[in-house]
């Protein structure tokens, strides 16, 4: 669970990122934690994580401070960073070294993965593409089955095919007690796999609402021409025609684009209703 | 609860086996190689030192003494790079996130490079330097002495702390075995002290240090007894505490005693700064 009240954060000698930031989350979801480039998505992880220290407010992660880096807090979350390395070990001797410090690990979700990856286990960790290693990483981190996994930009370096077995396996691997964070500039990557979308844009949470609330809410949909639309909330040209976000009409459920609902947050179009939007 | 905050067995023990089962490889051939460098470079003192030994058989003793203060120097290497995963940043953030405490990855630390590795590093030496004793090859010196190994002492411990056919006295051996402790420690030290070239950073800061305090005695020497210094003279006045000890022999060995608790205790205080 994900409690910050308030917080404040800024790196020295520069102006601060975040102020009076408040945020809360309960477990048994995956959330999509969606901004610009230097929104401060990374750094809102690292601080959920512990690796960074807030100047100012509250946070509480699975009833812990993060900084404090407690031993019990460490054994329950894992971050798969966008940058990262490994010894140069092979794959299983990695696993056998480090899989015993996370008590809940699950050693036949990680070959089951490793397999649905194509990855063996006595190939070197060093000796894989950069896709494929962080393949790996998204595998150890879902194996470890701790409450809170952090996926920052996990499908940066995937291909194609890597990226829709990603969600297929995140969706098949999560279980209830879990809370996954998603951070991500590459919204059509978490299409269809996150149930909250949270947008944080100049410092603040300017979005946070479950995916089904929205779907119930709004309708996006492609339309040829405006005419005849009655009353978009927020439209974008696209080839043949518009993108459009509408009230919903309860008669037609759309599926979320993602994108779109990302561009007219970002360019503070009002979602109604009111009570939804973050203070 | 608290202490499993800071310290509990089970974990402690897995973080080790991580680190052991991570860096065998490195560690296995890291121990290999020093003792292959120790061999060929002992052999190559010696070899290049018979005409001394000829003369005098116990010089061999002075001999292994040079050796083994290089290879403690060498040992010296090692231990001032513990803390490997902190001199960059991405290998820092995981180091930070592996689940333990701060005392926990401390402890790994200082057993892996002093705890476990001195102790085998001092029996890799007592080999390499037997072995270098032993590949001596029987032959003419300067055309009429003969260079017999068979006549050549094996190494020993002991003769570190042997002069004379007698052992040193107590302290000057509690001096030595703590000197090179507590020399150990300042390394360790200086590798949580620094985030990058930390032992290059150690070893310049020492010479900083020790050129430092020499040039303030000197001139305490000069303000305090100005009839009796001259030049780059150090005095001070001494007084007998036993028989075979005087004061400032007394203050060396606190020194070396005491100095490697500083250490240790500053090592692991400036790992949880740095953490933070």
């Amino acid at each position: 669970m994900i409690n910050i009240q308030h917080l404040t954060f800024q790196y020295k000698k520069q102006d601060a990122l975040f102020t009076d930031l408040s945020f809360e989350q309960q477990n048994g979801s995956i959330v999509g934690l969606l901004g610009k480039n230097g929104a401060g998505k990374s750094t809102l992880l690292k601080l959920i994580s512990g690796l960074l220290q807030p100047q100012v407010g509250k946070l509480v992660i699975n009833g812990f401070k993060p900084f404090d880096r407690l031993p019990d807090f460490l054994a329950d979350i894992y971050m798969v960073s966008e940058e990262f390395s490994f010894p140069s070990i092979t794959i299983g001797l990695y696993i056998k070294a480090t899989a015993p410090l996370y008590p809940k690990f699950d050693y036949e979700k990680m070959n089951r993965i490793l397999q649905e990856f194509e990855l063996d286990a006595k190939k070197s960790l060093n000796g894989l593409s950069h896709g494929q290693r962080k393949k790996f990483l998204i595998a150890f981190a879902l194996s470890t089955n701790c409450s809170l996994l952090i996926l920052d930009e996990p499908t940066n370096g995937l291909d194609i095919p890597s990226k829709s077995l990603f969600r297929k396996i995140l969706v098949g691997s999560v279980s209830e007690g879990q809370l996954v964070l998603i951070s991500t500039h590459q919204v059509k990557d978490i299409e269809n796999i996150i149930d909250t979308i949270v947008v944080l844009d100049e410092g603040k949470i300017v979005y946070n609402e479950s995916v089904f609330e929205i779907s119930q809410r709004l309708q996006f949909k492609t339309v040829a021409t405006l005419s005849g639309t009655e009353n978009p909330i927020y439209q974008e040209k696209c080839l043949g025609g518009h993108r459009i976000i509408t009230e919903s009409n309860q008669f037609e459920e759309t599926e979320i684009d993602i994108e779109i609902l990302f561009n007219a947050i970002i360019n503070k179009v009002n979602l109604k209703p009111q009570s939804h939007a973050v203070k | 609860m608290l202490l499993n905050n800071y310290f509990n067995i089970k974990r402690f023990s897995l973080l080790l086996k991580q680190d052991l089962l991570i860096n065998r490889t490195k560690y296995l051939l890291g121990i290999l190689g020093l003792g292959l460098v120790t061999y060929l470079l002992s052999y190559w003192f010696l070899s290049s030192s018979k005409n001394s030994i000829i003369n005098n058989l116990n010089s061999i003793y002075n001999h292994y003494m040079v050796c083994f203060t290089f290879y403690m120097m060498a040992v010296g290497v090692i231990v001032g790079t513990a803390f490997p995963d902190l001199t960059d940043k991405i290998k820092t953030a995981n180091y930070l996130l592996s689940p333990g405490s701060t005392f926990e990855k401390y402890l790994v630390q200082f057993l892996l490079r002093i705890g476990l590795f001195v102790p085998i590093a001092l029996g890799i030496f007592w080999i390499a330097i037997r072995l270098a004793k032993a590949s001596l090859i029987p032959e003419m010196i300067n055309g009429n002495q003969f260079f017999d190994p068979a006549l050549v002492p094996y190494f020993e411990f002991r003769s570190l702390v042997t002069g004379e056919d007698k052992l040193w006295d107590t302290w000057q051996i509690l001096f030595m075995i703590f000197g090179f402790f507590s020399y150990g420690t300042y390394l360790f030290a200086g590798a949580s002290f620094f985030k990058r070239y930390a032992l290059v950073k150690t070893v310049i800061i020492s010479g900083i240090l020790f050129g430092s305090s020499i040039l303030f005695t000197v001139l305490l020497s000069h303000i305090m007894y100005p009839a009796a210094t001259h030049g780059f003279q150090i005095h001070f006045d001494t007084f007998r505490v036993t028989d075979s000890l005087d004061s400032a022999q007394l203050f060396a060995l606190y020194l070396s005693m005491l100095s490697w608790i500083f250490f240790l205790v500053f090592a692991y205080f400036k790992l949880k700064e740095k953490e933070a």
